[in-house]
């Protein structure tokens, strides 16, 4: 990967232009070379050259990532093959052309499987995305990239809490913190450790930054509120792998400063496992910064949902699993190459909440009207009276239902009422709000049981 | 660290040559000035660091037992007294010369840091004692992944294996072991975080679409992920190797994994076990071969003692024993002498490997843990000492036993009252029940030398839910369940 120091100095035109080049090398080098599928769509259409080029490439949805049940190794159609052992180099200047066989065997290596790595955990269907060697080496530089954005330094104790699976969000911050030098538990997350166990090596390590996801930031936190227990020098919270609205880094401040850290700062990251790295905010609303000798990034406009398009994704200088133009399922609002307000880092941000294109949901059976279950998230946030909340979706065409727990248990019914009628009028649909224990809600969103909590069930059968 | 190669062939007087040196140095340039509980411990029985000679001189230093490390309420920050640090007078020194070097002092802080800052942590699973975190620096790291390196050599796997690492995710040594090991030697993995975390069924697709040639598994595990698989009809043709760690190998469970295995179409399969204890932080394989031949150890990076757990005096080679770990040349946290609990029946042997010639020290595979014998009152003579062990070999190898748990009660649960054994069998298909019985009992009374009082026969799925198959860390063959007195 570049020099991320020269990056950060680039203008945004030579950004633009130094993006544009390293996708037509990418493409040229190795995509239209190695890639099984794109090699092969692009002998007809010609491998593009330029990004009004790619532009006119159709999309790649997840679907074609996934093995066919005829057969399991179909995934490989997306992954970049390995060149022959004693092929001569194509690139590596004087001393590869000059060594000959010896230095041709160095160049496989980047190429050569080392993780395979997973976007769904338990219970969807798992979609193999493959890590080579020198993809694992830009994790750790992508993860030094984020740590840098994230104002982390070595002299920072890190508690990662992302929830263990075979996927992107654990190992960025494992493989960030190791090229950091920072002290880490890599504790798996609450269903591996347990909130209790996680709190405990907290306190004892002193830990200044703490890695998770938002909602399970949000109990932890209202866990040690509750154990009385204080974190003075727990500066750092960073959430992701789940979607964090403002309002929801306010209420996390808010928790912070309950637990003893009246100056901590929450920072969003996002996740996206195909892009094989992370990008962070450097401020919360300041969009995340993504890394234009990575990634190229496209927003495509959806039907139905206005100011926002769905993120495409097209991979730079990744040597397993690739994609171009890959229809990622999240939402954004824009895509700006305008250095950063905050950071004045050149990089090219992602503006906006990102929501899931899944959490527009048809709910009144009227044809193209949809409502974006995602905005629960905000709204909900924003009610200091809810604790917790899970929304369920029941029967067809579905009814909504919040349950609901309230910091005020004597004041339940009164404050569903409320809440019913403003999240109606909000979403423009009808919806019942039913007060729930907080026991019972912490069960069912299953903060120690899944990656990330339930938060949005469709199916009937799980509302009580 | 030493090179493998040489030293894996290296004849054992040289070797323990290398070993007294490496001690000695050891000693006096990291363990006395920079360990406080070792400091403490050669200042309060005035040893000289500097007259230690080697190995032989360990026996001037107590044992370390886990009761030493592990934190407790009162000591919750006990285990940072066995960190190798420099304390604050040196780090100012090393800041110091940070400061003077004239080759930019960055180098040398950054030189320090990859030393000595803590950077990975794992944690004692915590059965006997609160879980007890063991540090790893930077420098650590690349120890275990050399380790990792050498015992995938000794398991024979090279860059084109493919492995499916469904050892349970948790900052515990035998994921992260298999993590490394991959790592370093350049092999495809997945590294699953095991059922709990991806779900039985899902891993058995990630082995089927990998094509993974090896696959590294806590025992209990893997005999109910194959015997699902077998019932699937899955393919794991490709499967030509087993890697067991996190538990002791009953001889018998291996020929019931290799038969699973060949029906699933995998030929001449292999399954070979590891031996390590977060305290070692490394973990030591035995080479592939019908009959085990020991674990193979790693002698630049440990000191291993055979001891009479009694007396604490050496036994001879080859003689049983309890393994005593001394670590060697790490930083982090460092044990001296330290008591596994873990008893090798054949003990230690220095002659080379008769099956791959390697002269490295190999730790007999016929291991029992210490804590295993417990006191009964299973009479009214009051503390009879059973060995819980020999449940393992027992059950794990009986053809007609599917799955097991072995429940430890009170009578009427009455803390003052006599002490019950109950087993929970889910037998094999078609077995007859009350021959099974019969056969288990005799069996139990000739290895454990008592009689269970009842033997409950279930369906397996009740029995694995009563181990915790796939929601806990480990699965629960032996509970205690008698109420504190």
């Amino acid at each position: 990967m570049e020099n991320f120091a020269k990056i950060c100095r680039m203008t945004p035109e030579q950004i633009k232009q130094f993006q544009a080049q390293q996708m037509q090398d990418f493409f040229a080098g190795e995509v239209a070379v190695r890639h099984p599928f794109y090699r092969d769509s692009w002998r007809e259409t010609g491998i593009p050259r330029s990004v009004a080029d790619l532009q006119k490439q159709p999309f790649t949805v997840k679907s074609d990532l996934l093995s066919q049940p005829d057969n399991l190794e179909s995934y490989r159609r997306y992954v970049l093959e390995v060149p022959e052992q004693n092929a001569s180099p194509k690139s590596g200047g004087l001393f590869a052309r000059f060594k000959g066989k010896q230095a041709g065997e160095i160049v496989p290596k980047k190429y050569a499987t080392n993780q395979m790595l997973f976007s769904s955990g338990r219970t969807g269907k798992i979609t193999p995305y493959v890590y080579s060697v020198a993809d694992i080496e830009n994790l750790g530089e992508t993860g030094l990239r984020m740590m840098e954005i994230l104002g982390i330094t070595r002299d920072d104790t890190i508690v990662n809490a992302m929830s263990y699976a075979p996927n992107l969000s654990f190992w960025q911050v494992y493989y960030g913190g190791l090229k950091l030098g920072s002290t880490v538990l890599q504790s798996g997350g609450g269903r591996i450790l347990g909130t209790e166990k996680i709190l405990t090596a907290m306190e004892n390590m002193e830990a200044s930054t703490l890695f998770t996801t938002p909602g399970y930031a949000e109990f932890l936190l209202q866990s040690a509120v509750h154990f009385k227990l204080k974190f003075p020098n727990l500066n750092k919270l960073i959430v992701g792998y789940g979607p964090v609205p403002l309002a929801q880094v306010k209420r996390l401040e808010v928790l912070l400063h309950l637990v003893g850290s009246p100056d901590g700062q929450v920072k969003r990251v996002y996740f996206l496992n195909e892009a094989k790295a992370a990008w962070a905010e450097c401020s919360p609303g300041s969009g995340y910064h993504f890394y234009p000798d990575q990634a190229f990034l496209e927003l495509d406009s959806v039907a139905g949902i206005e100011g926002r398009g769905e993120l495409i994704l097209t991979n730079l200088n990744v040597f397993g699993s690739c994609v171009v133009r890959f229809r990622t399922g999240d939402l954004a609002e824009s895509i700006t190459y305008e250095p950063c307000p905050v950071c004045k880092r050149p990089l090219p941000r992602i503006i906006g909440e990102i929501e899931r294109f899944n959490d527009y949901k048809n709910l009144d059976g009227v044809q193209g009207r949809t409502v974006n279950l995602s905005s629960l998230y905000s709204l909900l946030a924003a009610e200091p009276g809810v604790l917790l909340w899970q929304a369920v979706l029941l029967g067809e065409p579905a009814q909504l239902r919040i349950d609901t727990a309230f910091l005020d248990k004597n004041q339940a019914a009164e404050l569903s009422e409320s809440l019913q009628a403003k999240l109606s009028e909000a979403l423009g649909v009808k919806l019942t709000v039913k007060p729930s224990s907080y026991k019972e809600l912490v069960d069912r969103l299953g903060f120690e049981k899944y990656p990330v909590e339930q938060r949005i069930m469709t199916s009937a059968g799980s509302g009580k | 660290m030493e090179n493998w190669e040489k030293l894996s062939k290296k004849p054992w007087e040289e070797v323990r040559q290398m070993q007294d040196r490496k001690l000695r140095a050891f000693i006096v340039n990291q363990i006395y000035p920079y360990s406080p509980h070792y400091r403490r411990i050669f200042q309060d029985l005035k040893l000289d660091p500097y007259k230690f000679k080697g190995v032989q001189d360990l026996v001037h230093l107590p044992f370390t037992y886990k009761e030493d490390i592990a934190p407790t309420d009162a000591e919750p920050a006990k285990h940072r007294d066995f960190i190798i640090r420099p304390d604050e007078e040196v780090s100012e020194k090393y800041g110091h010369m940070a400061k003077l070097s004239q080759y930019g002092g960055k180098q040398v802080v950054d030189e320090k840091i990859f030393e000595y800052k803590p950077a990975h942590i794992h944690f004692t699973t915590g059965r006997t004692a609160k879980p007890t975190p063991f540090v790893y620096t930077l420098r650590d790291l690349e120890t275990i992944r050399e380790a990792g390196k050498r015992l995938l050599d000794v398991f024979a796997l090279s860059e084109k294996d493919i492995l499916v690492n469904a050892f349970p995710y948790a900052p515990h040594l035998a994921f992260w072991q298999a993590f490394f090991a991959a790592d370093s030697m350049g092999v495809a993995s997945l590294h699953s975080g095991g059922g709990k975390v991806m779900g039985t069924q899902n891993l058995m697709g990630a082995v089927e679409m990998m094509k993974a040639t090896v696959i590294s598994f806590i025992p209990g595990y893997a005999y109910y992920f194959l015997r699902q698989a077998a019932e699937q009809k899955r393919d794991f043709s490709s499967v030509q190797k087993i890697l067991f760690g996190g538990e002791r190998v009953p001889p018998g469970l291996k020929d019931k994994i290799k038969a699973l295995l060949q029906e699933m179409g995998a030929k001449n399969p292999q399954v070979l076990a590891t031996y390590a204890c977060t305290e070692s932080r490394l973990a030591w394989g035995e080479c592939p071969s019908e009959e085990s031949y020991g674990y193979h150890t790693y002698p630049d990076t440990e000191i291993i003692e055979m001891i009479d757990p009694a007396t604490g005096e050496h036994v001879a080679e080859g003689e049983e024993g309890e393994i005593v770990y001394t670590a060697l040349d790490w930083r982090g946290s460092c044990l001296l002498r330290y008591r596994t609990g873990d008893v090798a029946k054949g003990g230690i042997l220095y002659t080379p490997c008769p099956n791959c010639g390697r002269t490295v020290p190999r730790i007999t595979s016929n291991l029992q843990r210490k804590s295993e014998f417990k006191e009964f009152d299973l009479t009214k003579v009051k503390g009879t000492l059973v060995n819980l062990n020999n449940f393992f070999p027992l059950m794990m190898g009986h053809p007609q036993v599917v799955e097991w748990q072995v429940e430890v009660r009170k009578r009427n649960n009455d803390p003052f009252d006599l002490d019950e054994i109950n087993l929970y069998i889910a037998p094999a298909a078609g077995v007859n029940i009350e021959e099974l019985k019969s056969d288990l009992r005799q069996k139990v009374i000739r290895d454990t030398e008592v009689a269970p009082n009842e033997i409950i026969f279930l369906p397996a799925e009740q029995v694995l839910a009563r181990v915790g198959m796939e929601t806990e860390l480990k699965e629960k063959r032996i509970v205690d369940n008698r109420p504190q007195k």
